[in-house]
């Protein structure tokens, strides 16, 4: 892992394309997505993030500003959701704070989603970077455009969830890390503690970066750094230790700290609490050829086949080609350091798949729990692709430039396809491999996650619906929450005189979320409904995935 | 700078398979998402309309329905009401499993991709074909099952509008819930405060049960008359939905009386497992009460099938 270019004035422009055209193509589909479950817990959480900002003010034009800081200020917007650490939320709140209250220019959910926007441009713009200083201009500017044409990574992106977020931070850590390889400067180690301090604020999936990373650098230390000069002593020992270690601990964790105002109080009380949470989570059944994956252990291949079934096959292949890569750097290197940069990067890419893989770890839904190295392995792959594609042609390089180039736009048009058809349920994407959507509902693989996907549904609901209707929205049974269903409303995708309900017997309506463990609510359905026959129907390929009957009875 | 990632005799030649398995994911890609591969297992829209139009026709209320392609459920749109349940899950049905569906004597539909899984389906399940029909590319059959299961003299569910009483008591004082259909019994206004007919999963296959949520402090009685020659009683219960995960812990407490005297009684435990019982019944017995009570009714949703049968 070296250095391969300079950014130049072209960047600008090239990174400023990619970037912008991903924010685009993200913001501008986003009321076409449906809002998971997750979804409607965070924006009420942003919500009150945007009321604890006014709050702030209204504290502040009172001369109050001691009262911003006390606890029980803090803990009546920071306790809901305090399972989760609060920076997305904030950010989420101050959107809706700024873009619907104060400008009203857009709807509260519209503007928590167009935080996941800007989060989509900086993850392009991170593979962009990573790509140009690593690999090459050509794979800089190829890499964030396949990236974004992965169903999933396009569904995802669109979520005013953590998901996204933490990829970018998770990949983007360890991109730095390597980067704080290769230089001594004081800055860099101090930065990559400051923006580390942000992704733990993000999400917990990235405490596990500075144990890999340390546990990492001690075998490369008892192998090689302490034979170098200095550091074979005890002191030396000491001295050895990248800074930006030192950093995560006298940067990183006040700064963590400082954003998240509840831990201000009881503070060991709730960080057990937030760590207890986690570490006993529920497990979120799964069904796994035909196997519902209920209780650990749970079997090693889950997330490998999974990730070998739900990636489109060309970023597959680069996936493959990205970590050939990185092995042939760590086996090939002959500096340490360089040695060191390799294994980060397969750490990177692999561990949050291992992770998941580890039988007793539950299983807590689709691959957007272990997606987050995908960045370093695609983009390392798509280099791969770029020279051996120029080693068979014999040509001057602008033209063996445009023979690559016309390969990966050939590939990004036969990925338009796929994109198009799961655009609205790229959660439920499987590839060619296991047959697409029909194969993997033969085979019996999980159809779908998160109880999205109703917004095919929406239009006839609201045509068909009678004023203050009750439509049964499943949420005992993994469906739309309450929460969800109020944004949607918010959002205009929903009629707002229609009620929710979680009673089927009280429903005018009832939505239908396809997971094979809630078939019966088909039949319940229908029992209660006097009728099997469907209003509307939401499918790819012919595949059902959800659907909205009326009571017939 | 280090060597190019494909430099080195080994890493060229990989450089060039992941080159070449590019390409051919490029073409696969293409054939694949754009030439309609991707929807190839479909059921074609004549299939849809006859497997709907021969349900229609000959359905009649008791018979349950299986599908062989259980994710393209477009016929169900031609569909007309009162045509279910429709089952999903023919690939793991057995013998045993559609018998244990069925009411009593009803029949079973089976629709089918095309005539060439008609001998593995009737074979697999043991059953008698009654009829046959041709619908476009696939084939419905119409059957009845071979499964030998003892006379089901009464079957709670199929027959909880026959109930001869259902009532609410509290200190002395009864209160009945008012049938309002063939299948449900209304208890008070709070919608989910009834006895009827529903679905629910029996440690993971879906069977025909009777809802029956109790309430805190009062006693809900489900009284049948006991059909003759009714020698023993099969009762199973489950909590229907999550309601095993609540933090509620109140079990709620089964007592099944026959002609007033206790022959079976226990507290529902906390398992998603189906307790299942079995009791003889008295002779000359004449009425069945089953008894339900709670001291926390908070997602206390209980559900019980089961049958009566003509074994001494």
């Amino acid at each position: 892992m070296n250095f391969k270019n300079r950014f130049e004035k072209i960047d600008f422009l090239l990174a400023a394309i990619v970037s912008v055209f991903v924010f685009l193509m993200i913001f501008l589909t986003s009321d076409a997505i449906g809002f998971v479950r997750d979804e409607g817990f965070y924006m009420k959480a942003g919500n009150y993030m945007a009321d604890w900002y006014e709050s702030i003010g209204t504290n502040i034009s009172n001369g109050d500003f001691a009262k911003i800081f006390t606890k029980k200020e803090t803990d009546k917007y920071f306790n809901y959701n305090s399972e989760h650490p609060p920076f997305m939320k904030e950010l989420f709140g101050l959107s809706q704070f700024i873009f619907s209250r104060k400008l009203g220019i857009m709807s509260a959910p519209a503007a928590a989603r167009l935080v996941a926007a800007v989060f989509a441009a900086l993850t392009a713009l991170m593979i962009y970077l990573f790509g140009l200083f690593f690999f090459s201009r050509l794979t800089a500017s190829v890499s964030p455009i396949l990236f974004f044409m992965m169903p999933h990574i396009f569904f995802h992106s669109h979520l005013a969830c953590f998901d996204m977020p933490i990829l970018f931070f998770w990949s983007a850590t360890f991109i730095l890390y390597v980067i704080c390889l290769k230089t001594k400067k004081t800055s860099v180690h101090a930065l990559t503690a400051l923006f580390f301090a942000f992704a733990m604020g993000t999400k917990h999936n990235v405490l596990f970066i500075p144990i890999v990373l340390f546990i990492s650098w001690l075998f490369f230390y008892a192998f090689s750094y302490r034979k170098e000069t200095d550091f074979g002593s005890f002191t030396g020992f000491f001295r050895a230790i990248p800074k930006v270690f030192w950093f995560m601990v006298i940067i990183s964790l006040p700064v963590y700290f400082l954003i998240w105002p509840r831990m201000w109080f009881n503070t060991f009380n709730r960080l057990m609490t937030y760590a207890e949470f986690h570490g006993k989570h529920v497990n979120y059944l799964n069904y796994y050829f035909g196997t519902p994956l209920k209780n650990g252990p749970f079997p090693f291949s889950f997330p490998w086949v999974m990730t070998f079934f739900t990636t489109p096959t060309p970023q597959l292949v680069c996936f493959f080609a990205g970590i050939f890569y990185f092995c042939r750097d760590f086996l090939k290197s002959e500096k340490t350091r360089e040695k060191e940069a390799a294994f980060a990067m397969i750490t990177g890419s692999l561990f949050p798949i291992f992770l998941i893989a580890l039988p007793s770890v539950p299983i807590f839904g689709g691959i957007k729990h272990w997606f987050t190295g995908y960045p370093l392995m695609l983009t390392a792959g798509v280099f791969v692709i770029e020279e051996s594609a120029k080693k068979l042609i014999k040509t001057s390089d602008f033209k063996k430039n445009l023979a690559v180039l016309a390969l990966f736009t050939l590939t990004a048009v036969s990925l338009i396809s796929p994109n198009i058809k799961f655009a609205k349920r790229g959660a439920a994407f499987y590839n060619e491999l296991i047959d697409g959507a029909q194969g993997a509902a033969e085979t019996r693989m999980q159809r779908n996650f998160w109880g999205y996907d109703m917004i095919d549904l929406a239009g006839t609901l609201n045509r068909e619906a009678h004023e203050n209707a009750k439509i049964f929205i499943m949420t005992g049974y993994e469906g739309v929450n309450q929460n969800s269903f109020k944004f949607m409303q918010e959002a205009g995708m929903i009629r707002s005189d229609i009620r929710a309900t979680n009673t089927l017997n009280e429903a005018d309506f009832a939505f239908f979320f396809y997971e094979k463990q809630n078939e019966h609510v088909l039949n319940n359905i229908a029992y209660e409904f006097g009728t099997v026959r469907p209003l509307a129907v939401s499918s790819t390929d012919s595949v059902f995935y959800s659907a909205l009957f009326r009571r017939e009875k | 700078m280090s060597k190019p990632a494909t430099s080195g005799k080994y890493s060229e030649i990989i450089g060039k398979i992941f080159l070449a398995l590019f390409v051919i994911s490029i073409f696969s890609t293409f054939i694949f998402w754009w030439n309609g591969l991707s929807n190839k297992n479909a059921l074609d829209e004549e299939t849809e309309r006859k497997f709907a139009e021969v349900l229609n026709e000959n359905f009649r209320r008791g018979d349950i329905v299986f599908t062989e392609n259980d994710w393209d459920l477009d016929f169900l749109k031609n569909l007309k009401n009162g045509v279910f349940p429709v089952f999903l899950d023919l690939k793991n049905a057995t013998e045993r499993s559609v018998a244990m569906l069925k009411s009593s004597d009803d029949r079973v539909f089976l629709l089918l991709k095309s005539e060439q899984s008609h001998e593995k389906y009737v074979e697999k399940l043991n059953l008698k074909v009654l009829e046959t029909f041709k619908a476009g590319k696939g084939e419905v059959v119409l059957a009845e099952t071979l499964f030998k299961t003892v006379k089901r003299t009464l079957v709670f569910p199929r027959d909880i509008g026959k109930a001869k009483k259902i009532a609410f008591s509290e200190g002395g004082k009864s209160e009945e819930c008012r049938k309002v259909s063939e299948t449900k019994w209304q208890c008070s206004d709070e919608s989910w405060n009834y006895v009827g007919l529903t679905t629910a999963s029996f440690n993971g296959n879906q069977k025909q049960a009777v809802w029956a949520h109790p309430v805190t402090g009062k006693t809900l009685e489900i009284v049948f008359n006991v059909p003759e020659k009714s020698g023993k009683l099969y009762f199973n219960s489950v909590f229907a939905e999550s309601a095993y995960r609540s933090k509620n812990r109140a079990p709620v407490f089964v007592e099944i009386l026959a002609d007033e005297k206790i022959m079976l009684k226990y507290a529902s435990p906390f398992t998603s497992k189906v307790t299942e019982k079995t009791a003889k019944i008295p002779e000359n017995t004449k009425e069945l009460t089953i008894k339900l009570s709670t001291t926390d009714d908070r997602q206390r949703h209980f559900v019980f099938n089961g049958y009566l049968s003509d074994e001494l």
